[in-house]
């Protein structure tokens, strides 16, 4: 651990910066936001660096400077939610805080437990991202070894955001020690509570945010997968900052540096799984039409080219990836049954699809409950709210409303025995949303208040 | 100045009212929260939890990896797993454990892993395919090479 400070400085200041870290109120959104973001970012930095042979300090070293001018030049404007003017605490404020910070070191000390148990994380883990790790980290010039034929029941196309972080942190402190990808799935399974409950707190109120985060950290399905080291996790988390910052942007139009924000958030979604590349256009679509239906469109032209201008740069290197590196995705390919269009004429595959979107909705959350049906539930009982911002409720909604949507038609195109396909992946897909969907309830319900 | 005046100019400080909607909701997240924490203890403090097949593999190649040198692709023979090697846990935990030296299953290559649950199966595999022991590293674990005719 003490090898590991000086390697997640770099990482955690640019972060820092660029998401623009003030020590105020919102500091821990802000903290959290950005040591996400650098972690990204530190693994984009060590895959160009091995692609282009430049090292990773080098590059990393120039992207701090760069993040430092633009903290420099933005750290005295004050944080806008800060200056707002903010109601009184309620009675149950601070029992809903303490309550949370207790399951949030709960579930720390869960997942440190279970980080010892299974110290290589579970078989994706193991059988993919952490297998990844070792081929960039122990084969040095080799390093494209990795992405072998003869690996491919290991998906060479899946993104490097989790293996090149980790490979990268292994060559610093020089030795590839398991505790580097258990500590990055912790920081990313208790950063996305700790990011919806401060998205929630600004927007909605500081008690609907604790129950918002106390709502995440209740699903032991999204604690236990953090332990399993798998990266739905990770693009859990970076599609709830997504929408999360497209909402805080909503509320202060005037911080343009929230659409950045998500635009890079989007890009590192997709750096983290294949997934994400589905979600950049499904949060597009989503933003368009929510804010067409709420006769906001004008808002577009400033937005959009703000949150391309975040999303560009990682976008970019993922699809260099992609063209450069990654094999096709075996269950995407043609076969002898005919390719994905062949497939998605089979009007059965739709059926089966159906079938398991419904008992995976249901059985989803290992709770004996569905916890979607408790967030409906949850929706009836405090009511929807005819004030509440609807721009950023829809948007969010759309969002999973679309990948949903996505995801089945992937589904469908998808190659092999789509009922085990279904079973073993569904309900990973459907944690992937779930943090947005929380986010998406408490952005539409009433506030705490009478 | 009154006391009743001076009391009059003090501003009441503000009382927060909770919906009672929220309190339901408030009350069904709690619930939910308590529920999923009893249900994650019982779970950690299982007597019955299994073994971490990882860790034990890393324990078991250990020696072997050690031996080999860094860029080299292997052939693998094992009795573990079945014949699909398509999703064959046993294989890919190998396959992790020796990284980043690949492993190519079949005996197209000059050395090859063995991976082993018995020594009835290393003999047998042995006979079959014609493969003399390089050398053994214990638990089923052994380099190989294809015997001289």
């Amino acid at each position: 651990l003490i090898l590991l400070a000086p390697s997640l400085l770099l990482p955690i200041l640019t972060g820092l910066a660029i998401a623009n870290f003030r020590p105020c109120r919102h500091g821990w959104l802000r903290g959290v936001l950005g040591t996400a973001v650098g972690i990204g970012l530190a693994s984009l930095c060590y895959f160009l660096s091995l692609a282009t042979g430049i090292q990773e300090l080098v590059i990393e070293g120039l992207l701090l400077i760069g993040a430092g001018g633009w903290w420099v030049w933005r750290r005295k404007d004050p944080c806008l939610h800060c200056t707002a003017k903010d109601r009184p605490a309620g009675g149950y404020e601070r029992l809903l805080m303490t309550a949370f910070l207790l399951v949030l070191a709960g579930a720390a000390a869960v997942l440190v437990a279970e980080s010892a148990h299974t110290p290589h994380g579970n078989w994706d883990a193991w059988a993919i991202y952490n297998l990844r790790a070792r081929f960039l980290y122990r084969a040095g010039p080799n390093w494209r070894d990795a992405f072998s034929p003869l690996l491919l029941w290991s998906h060479p196309d899946y993104p490097l955001l989790v293996p090149a972080f980790v490979a990268r942190t292994w060559k610093h402190i020089g030795q590839d020690s398991t505790w580097v990808p258990a500590l990055t799935a912790l920081m990313f399974t208790l950063g996305a509570p700790v990011v919806l409950a401060a998205v929630v707190s600004i927007l909605r109120g500081r008690e609907q945010g604790w129950l918002a985060g106390l709502f995440l950290l209740g699903t032991p399905f999204f604690i236990m997968h953090g332990a399993a080291q798998y990266a739905d996790v990770e693009v859990a988390f970076f599609v709830l900052a997504t929408v999360s910052l497209l909402a805080l942007h909503d509320d202060r139009p005037a911080e343009r540096e929230f659409a950045v924000l998500a635009g890079l958030c989007a890009g590192l979604a997709a750096w983290s799984k294949n997934e994400g590349l589905l979600f950049i256009a499904v949060v597009v679509a989503a933003r368009v039409a929510a804010l067409l239906l709420t006769r906001q469109g004008s808002q577009l032209k400033h937005e959009l080219p703000m949150f391309a201008a975040g999303l560009a740069p990682i976008l970019a290197a993922v699809l260099y990836f992609r063209q450069t590196l990654a094999t096709t995705n075996y269950f995407l390919a043609a076969s002898v049954g005919g390719g994905p269009v062949t497939r998605a004429l089979d009007f059965s595959r739709y059926v089966i699809v159906a079938k398991g979107f419904l008992v995976h909705l249901w059985t989803f959350g290992d709770l004996y409950v569905s916890p979607f049906l408790l967030l409906g539930v949850f929706v009836l009982l405090v009511k929807p709210d005819a004030g509440a911002r609807r721009s950023s409720a829809f948007t969010s909604l759309f969002a999973v409303i679309l990948m949903l949507a996505g995801y089945s038609m992937v589904y469908v195109g998808t190659q092999g025995d789509l009922a085990w396909i279904l079973n073993t992946s569904l309900d990973r897909l459907l944690l992937q949303i779930w943090p947005l969907s929380i986010l998406s309830a408490f952005l539409a319900v009433r506030r705490a208040e009478a | 100045m009154g006391k009743k005046e001076r009391k009059a100019r003090t501003p009441d400080p503000v009382r927060f009212a909770y919906s009672s909607h929220w309190k339901a909701g408030a009350v069904l997240v709690v619930a939910m929260v308590a529920f999923a924490g009893v249900a994650l203890i019982y779970q950690e403090s299982s007597p019955t939890r299994a073994e971490d097949t990882a860790s034990l593999n890393e324990v078991r190649f250990s020696e072997l990896r050690q031996a080999l040198p860094p860029r080299i692709t292997m052939g693998y023979v094992s009795d573990i797993g079945g014949a699909d090697f398509s999703n064959n846990a046993a294989y890919f935990l190998a396959q992790y454990a020796l990284a980043p030296v690949l492993l190519d299953p079949g005996i197209n290559h000059d050395l090859i892993v063995g991976n082993f649950s018995s020594p009835a199966a290393i003999e047998s595999a042995l006979h079959e395919k014609n493969l003399a022991v390089v050398r053994d590293f214990g638990n089923g674990v052994l380099l190989l090479r294809k015997a001289a005719n």
